[in-house]
């Protein structure tokens, strides 16, 4: 690699981590609790039971979700509902309501109840710390802006990585792989650190970095799905007046019509009329895939909400698929605890890599043309 | 390789339970064995 060449990745390498590293350690520091969230939720006391058949069955003993529905809209007289959730695990289901069927997150309610008997389980936390972290990770407070604007950090920390992989090469030529200079100075030691750390996570750093990016577009993403396929399934319906929620016909009728069109597979969450995951007129039963690379990949089915007659039921476009399996792969809960102790001994590497990263700018300055001749020779310091 | 070994540790439980999660726990504990082995082996 010409001189030319190790100077303009150094240059991309610095710059790109110098604008993103303060969002990425506070990223980092907010994403560690929040990958133990389920066991965090376990032992304060909001986990929800688990002994039942699964509420996304029609098990006997499970109560009709017309039920399950008016037990519901009796806690929040006066509200719609806008969503209703499923668990394959238990009874347990979710019931979400809001003053209007376009009422912002804000104004939602969620409730937990348990399909064998209607009744409320478990305690959603409204506030808290680890709702608190979440916010903050996911868009510092600041609503879409926010999120987009920690996506662009995510470009660039993904920059970040594959500039740094690029000068590890020529750096590390005359060097054994893991070498750490511990005995040299702290400098050394702590260049030697980052560059172990972060060449051995390149590859998951570079996907939570990157699937974090696609998290950060959801918004948009499903705005794109409501105007170009959700709009070309409901065609005949365009025009028409929305559906008020007091003409919605059956929901286990709508249910069963779904299932009828989509056999084998188990419902994920209903989208009711009037939300961001439905047109005005429909109930859209997202259905999970059959195996367990596939249950990720959901596939509406659009029931007319008054007569309970189908519509329309296709697999969700790439770009949906895409948010669907950046999910799981951003947040490490799909393959048990031991995968989450993992994924946060990774977000530690992360730290260091970040840290040491921050030391190594701000510490006795040199010319970039001598951080250049010391890649160049292959990691002997000038 | 221990880039490879991550990758395959990232996909490998999405595909399933069982062994599937025991050989993802594998492929993405590579690099913390990797580092125990270099701050063992490689310090000067």
């Amino acid at each position: 690699m010409t001189r030319g060449a190790i100077r303009a990745w150094f240059l991309v390498h610095k710059w790109s981590s110098i604008l993103c590293t303060a969002f990425l350690l506070m990223l980092c520091l907010t994403g560690l609790p929040l990958i133990f969230h389920d066991e965090i939720d376990a032992a304060t006391g909001h986990a929800l039971p688990v002994a039942g058949p699964p509420s996304s069955g029609n098990a006997p003993g499970l109560l009709p979700l017309d039920a399950v529905l008016r037990r519901a809209l009796a806690e929040r007289p006066g509200e719609v509902p806008v969503f209703m959730a499923f668990d394959n695990d238990g009874p347990s289901m979710t019931v979400t309501t809001a003053p209007r069927p376009d009422s912002p997150g804000a104004d939602m309610t969620l409730q937990i109840l348990d399909r064998t008997t209607g009744r409320p389980v478990g305690a959603v936390e409204e506030g808290g710390v680890m709702a608190f972290l979440l916010q903050l990770h996911t868009d510092m407070f600041l609503g879409l802006p926010g999120m987009l604007f920690l996506g662009a950090m995510g470009l660039l920390f993904f920059a970040a990585i594959v500039s740094g992989v690029v000068l590890y090469a020529p750096f590390m030529r005359k060097l054994d792989f893991g070498t750490l200079r511990v005995s040299r100075s702290r400098r050394v030691k702590w260049l030697d650190h980052h560059n172990l750390l972060g060449i051995v996570a390149v590859a998951w750093m570079s996907v939570v970095g990157l699937t974090g990016v696609v998290n950060t577009l959801a918004t948009p993403i499903l705005k794109l799905w409501q105007a170009r396929e959700l709009a070309d399934m409901t065609r005949a319906y365009a025009g028409r007046p929305a559906l008020p929620p007091t003409r919605y016909g059956s929901l286990d009728r709508a249910m069963a019509t779904a299932r009828a069109a989509l056999p084998g597979v188990r419902p994920q969450f209903i989208a009711f009329p009037g939300g961001s995951y439905s047109s005005r007129h429909h109930y859209a039963v997202f259905f999970q895939g059959d195996t367990p690379l596939t249950e990720r990949a959901l596939t509406p089915a659009l029931i007319d909400g008054e007569t309970g007659a189908l519509t329309d039921a296709r697999p969700m476009p790439w770009y949906a698929l895409a948010l669907s399996y950046s999910q799981p792969l951003h947040f490490g809960d799909y393959g048990g605890l031991p995968l989450k102790l993992l994924w946060a001994a990774l977000t530690g590497f992360t730290i260091v890599v970040l840290g040491s990263g921050l030391y190594l700018w701000l510490g006795k300055r040199r010319p970039t043309d001598a951080r250049v001749r010391e890649i160049e020779r292959g990691g002997v310091a000038a | 390789m221990i880039g490879a070994a991550s990758l395959f540790g990232l996909v490998a439980a999405l595909t399933g339970d069982g062994w599937r999660d025991v050989l993802s726990w594998a492929g993405l504990a590579i690099p913390l064995a990797a580092t125990g082995w270099a701050m063992r082996a490689k310090r000067y």
